[in-house]
């Protein structure tokens, strides 16, 4: 086993890095390269804000506030080596202020999807696909059981494979706080997906 | 070693966070524990697992959302909507359209009818009102008590429209009232309060409808996410109290979240 390898598959996968410069002209004003940093992270970002909304609309609402803000403030990001940190921090401001708003409007966020909506077609899928499909509905059920805190440290650690050292930064939280949650919320997962993993065994 | 200690430290060499001493020592202790190596192995499997969870794409629709939003930013430099909702409910009163007094008049009648819900809730409760509804939607909100974190409890898989249930309350009949229970008669009081949002609600609409035009798209793209949560709460609220019409919370919740409505839509008619 080397260290790291694991999840290697992810990081690489549709996108490269954003080619040197094109924060600092987007900085600029230059529209074009914003877009250019859209389409890198926009899938990322809306898939970090969706691990923790677990809604999908609500999760593009969220997505693109998120972008129209960091459009906004773009002038005070001082390291641009520090872009994706940046963004994923303003993303998790975002959900978790959209999150406090809606406590006021008597709205709990994130709310889990009711299981009847996500199993809707699965007797048209082939069998090995059905279990994936199965296993990621029960991935999606266990991170809506996590509370938030464990659910940001998780998707951040083990989805985008962000460092301690990153996610201390978006989170705000200290690196223990962020390794203990870390290693609750892998147990906490493990145990509801056990039965998933089992039988694919 | 103590294994079950070392299995945070496992996950970390996953994660590549161990230093590179503390690595070389767990390797070796990896390859003389079998329990460990167990471990090791399961967590293998969990990592391909997440690894094929999968992304979100972005809608074709969400860059030209975004760039719709930034080139309003653009043209209008400081936005007032960063500043939060500014509420000054009653100010310029006078100068309003005809359709917000009427929007006005429909509230006050709001205003009676929660608080007879609540009078007949806490009667039957024996006082033990947890009293998280705003009864006045005209009041200031830095003043409303924060509600309960209560749940709502989740939707049923086959929930109606809630529009269209909204459009159809419970028929009251009024000579009977004398005889109603006091259950009876929270039931009917929420009928009530219902309807006469609903009527607040038509009306703001059509006011919000008419100035929609002078508003800010960055304004409007706030208020109707607001809305959207709004409405959200409101159908799940009423959802629940179709299961369990008794159920105080659920009514406290709808009740909370058509005040919360009036109180968003009067910011923008007003604005
Ligand atoms: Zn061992």
């Amino acid at each position: 086993m080397s260290s790291g390898t694991a999840t290697a598959g992810r990081k690489g996968m549709a996108f490269g890095e954003l080619a040197p410069g094109v924060v600092a002209r987007a900085k600029d004003g230059d529209e074009e390269a914003f877009h250019l940093i859209f389409n890198r992270y926009g899938r990322p970002i809306l898939s970090f804000i969706n691990h923790l909304v677990q809604d999908r609309d609500l999760a593009e609402d969220l997505a693109q506030e998120t972008f129209v803000r960091a459009h906004r403030n773009l002038k005070a990001l001082r390291e641009e080596a520090r872009f994706s940190t940046w963004l994923f921090g303003i993303a998790r401001n975002v959900v978790y202020e959209a999150s406090r708003q809606a406590r006021r409007d008597e709205k709990h966020i994130p709310l889990d999807t009711p299981e009847s909506q996500r199993l809707e077609s699965k007797d048209l899928l082939p069998e090995g696909m059905m279990r994936d499909r199965e296993l990621n509905e029960a991935i999606s059920r266990a991170l809506a059981t996590l509370d938030d805190d464990k659910r940001t440290v998780f998707s951040l650690k083990i989805f985008h494979e962000k460092s301690y050292e990153e996610i201390s930064e978006i989170t705000g939280y200290s690196i223990g706080k962020l390794k203990t949650d870390l290693h609750r919320a892998r147990a906490e997962m493990r145990r509801r997906i056990a039965p998933y993993l089992a039988e694919r065994a | 070693m103590n294994c079950e200690r070392m299995q945070p430290e496992l996950e970390e060499l996953f994660y590549g966070e161990l230093d590179a001493r503390r690595a070389l020592e767990l390797r070796a202790h990896l390859s003389g524990c079998e329990e460990c190596r167990g471990f090791e192995a399961a967590l293998a499997r969990e990592m391909e697992v997440y690894s094929r969870y999968p992304e979100v794409e972005p809608s074709a629709a969400m860059w030209d959302a975004i760039r719709e939003r930034i080139h309003t930013e653009e043209s209008t430099p400081s936005p007032e909507y960063r500043s939060r909702w500014s509420f000054s409910l009653l100010a310029g009163w006078l100068l309003q359209p005809a359709v917000l007094r009427q929007a006005a008049g429909a509230l006050a009648l709001i205003v009676l009818s929660v608080s007879a819900t609540i009078y007949f809730t806490s009667r039957r409760d024996g006082g033990n009102l947890r009293t998280g509804v705003q009864p006045s939607p005209v009041a200031d909100p830095a003043s409303t008590p924060a509600p309960d974190p209560v749940q709502v409890p989740a939707p049923d898989a086959a929930g109606t429209s809630a529009l269209l249930a909204a459009g159809r309350p419970a028929p009251v009949r009024p000579a009977k009232a004398k005889q109603l229970t006091d259950d009876e008669m929270i039931r009917v009081q929420v009928g009530r309060a219902e309807r006469e949002y609903a009527g607040a609600i038509r009306l703001l609409d059509r006011a919000i409808a008419e100035r929609k035009q002078q508003l800010d798209a960055g304004v409007i793209a706030q208020y109707e996410s607001s809305l959207a949560l709004i409405d959200d709460s409101i159908a799940k609220s009423r959802r629940a109290m179709r299961q369990d019409p008794g159920d105080p919370a659920a009514r406290q919740f709808l009740l909370a979240a058509y005040a919360r409505k009036v109180e968003l839509m009067q910011e923008i008619a007003l604005r």
